[in-house]
């Protein structure tokens, strides 16, 4: 870069002029580069993830897009997050409700174990377009 | 113009270009960022109230404000109020609706204020619906939740209660064999085999209760979901309704809302096949007991109310499960004229509290009407057995738009 704008043929004076240019024009070009990263950062928000609770308390928060097998509260309930769906593969308890409910995978969605008190919920990622089930 | 000059030239300008558009950038992002509402979004659910789930969704300054108004104004009081309507259990020191059903025919039971208004909001939404919301039905339902919890307990011996049994029941199931004392502070149950169950109005009751307060206590941007009860306070922190997604009765469908509505300051409820339900010969049976039938019916699949009071918006759903279509949508025409604009068709029916036996609509309509002209919303969303639905003319409206 110094060596295109550096010829020789320059007066004194104005290279100088350039060089700071030069130094303003990489520093814009820095500062536009930081703003750009950090604007996708903003937008591109993180991947939805789902936040298993037992008894209140929190047993894990997992990505959606890995698919895996979680086993809550010693095997109580078995929660299986597959193709980017959360969903309840057994449970120990009567009703059965948890297990029948089908997949989950938008913000906010929940199945909830009653007996066993556990709770599987898609995180809010500020991007989810329902607040709450009516159920 | 020499080539340095025009080379200089180039990069000031470059650099111009970019300083405007970095510049534009951080005014862009920066301000999308500074003018997000200050106020965070949080959530809490709790497992532990009313047999269900309850979350609470609001913008607060903090977590830990938000997290101090869901403990002390929805989870303390949801729990409270469980205790007090509980008819399964009984708690130390405090009388609930299980001690009076036990007293029932022997003596008039003391209770908090709290059991008492909501009792009279129960009478008040049994001629409101004209019979097809009962709290006096509970030793016909009691039959139903032994059944039920048979049922789902061994799976391979579930069984329907013995109709004559239930016939019998129905016998003791007269509203007007609940004796309030106000002054006393007492409720009595006149015949001996007549039980309370409020699970029909209790939790939307509650809900209501526990949004006005929230509502007093200036409290805003906030939506319940007390088990399927949704109650709105205020809008979106950014001034946006709130969306609300309506369960898909079928619970295996890949769809999982079967409507999606925008609401600010509304209720929702929800009554249907899906909820609390067992099986019986691979049947399913929920569990909306019809008064009349003393049997779950399959009229519908679900049926939504959307108006302004929750606990209207909760006994309104059980009682048009409860209505053939046609009925019920001509109760709601003849309702939604008459009820006033008021947060509180309760308060202002318990002013005029019937006369009870022979209150007639045209009574209550006079009433009604005088007390407010301002218009309330009541719309309704049928979900039929084929899963047609059906809507109120105005609940289009309260609908997301695909194209949205
Ligand atoms: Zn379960």
């Amino acid at each position: 870069m110094l060596k295109i704008v550096g010829n020789d043929k320059m007066p004194e004076k104005r290279l100088k002029a350039t060089k700071a240019d030069i130094v303003l024009a990489v520093f814009f070009i820095a500062a536009a580069a930081a703003v750009l990263v950090w604007s996708f950062g903003y937008f591109g928000g993180s991947a939805d993830s789902v936040v298993i609770t037992a008894h209140g308390e929190t047993v894990g928060v997992y990505s959606l897009s890995e698919d895996r097998e979680i086993v809550v509260d010693g095997g109580s309930n078995i929660v299986v997050i597959e193709n980017g769906a959360a969903y309840m593969k057994s449970a120990d308890c009567k009703n059965q409700h948890c297990v029948l409910h089908a997949p989950i995978r938008y913000g906010n969605e929940q199945i909830v174990c009653l007996p066993n008190k556990v709770l599987v919920e898609i995180e809010d990622n500020g991007e989810s377009e329902i607040d709450t089930v009516a159920n | 113009m020499n080539y340095n000059f025009c080379a200089l030239a180039k990069i000031r300008r470059a650099a111009a270009i970019l300083l405007v558009f970095a510049l534009s950038l951080g005014i862009v992002f920066g301000t999308a960022g500074c003018s997000e509402p200050q106020k965070e979004r949080f959530q809490k659910t709790y497992l532990d109230a009313f047999d269900t789930a309850i979350s609470v969704v609001g913008y607060s300054d903090s977590e830990e404000a938000f997290t101090e108004m869901a403990e002390t104004y929805v989870h303390n009081e949801l729990m409270r109020y469980h205790r007090l309507y509980d008819i399964y259990t009984e708690y130390a020191g405090i009388n609930n609706i299980k001690t009076i059903n036990e007293n029932a025919g022997i003596e008039p039971v003391a209770v908090d204020g709290d059991i008492i208004a909501m009792l009279e909001f129960a009478r008040d939404m049994y001629y409101v619906t004209d019979g097809k919301v009962n709290i006096a039905m509970g030793s016909v339902l009691e039959l139903w939740h032994d059944a039920r919890n048979h049922g789902i307990n061994y799976p391979d011996k579930a069984k329907l209660p013995d109709m004559a049994k239930l016939e019998a029941a129905s016998a003791h199931c007269n509203i007007e064999d609940m004796i309030i004392d106000k002054e006393a502070g007492t409720v009595f149950l006149a015949d001996s085999d007549m039980r309370l169950d409020v699970g029909a109005v209790a939790k939307g009751y509650a809900t209501e209760r526990i949004a006005q307060d929230l509502e007093a206590g200036g409290y805003t941007n906030i939506i319940l979901n007390i088990g399927g009860n949704v109650r709105a306070i205020g809008t979106k922190a950014d001034g946006m309704p709130w969306v609300v997604g309506i369960q898909n009765p079928d619970l295996m469908s890949s769809i999982a809302h079967i409507e999606t509505i925008e609401t600010d300051a509304l209720s929702l409820a929800t009554s249907g096949v899906y909820q609390r339900f067992y099986v019986v010969d691979g049947k399913n049976y929920h569990h909306i007991i019809d008064g009349d039938t003393l049997m779950p019916e399959d009229r519908y699949l679900s049926v939504s109310v959307l108006t302004e009071d929750s606990g209207l918006a909760d006994a309104l759903s059980t009682a048009l499960f409860n209505m053939d279509y046609e009925e019920g949508k001509s109760f709601v025409e003849g309702l939604a004229s008459s009820v006033s604009a008021e947060r509180g068709l309760a308060a202002g029916l318990s002013e005029n509290a019937p006369s009870r036996a022979g209150v007639t609509e045209a009574e209550t309509d006079d009433e009604e009407t005088e007390e407010t002209g301002a218009d309330s919303v009541i719309e309704v969303m049928w979900v039929m057995p084929d899963g047609e639905k059906r809507y109120t003319d105005g609940f289009e409206a309260y609908i997301v738009s695909e194209t949205k």
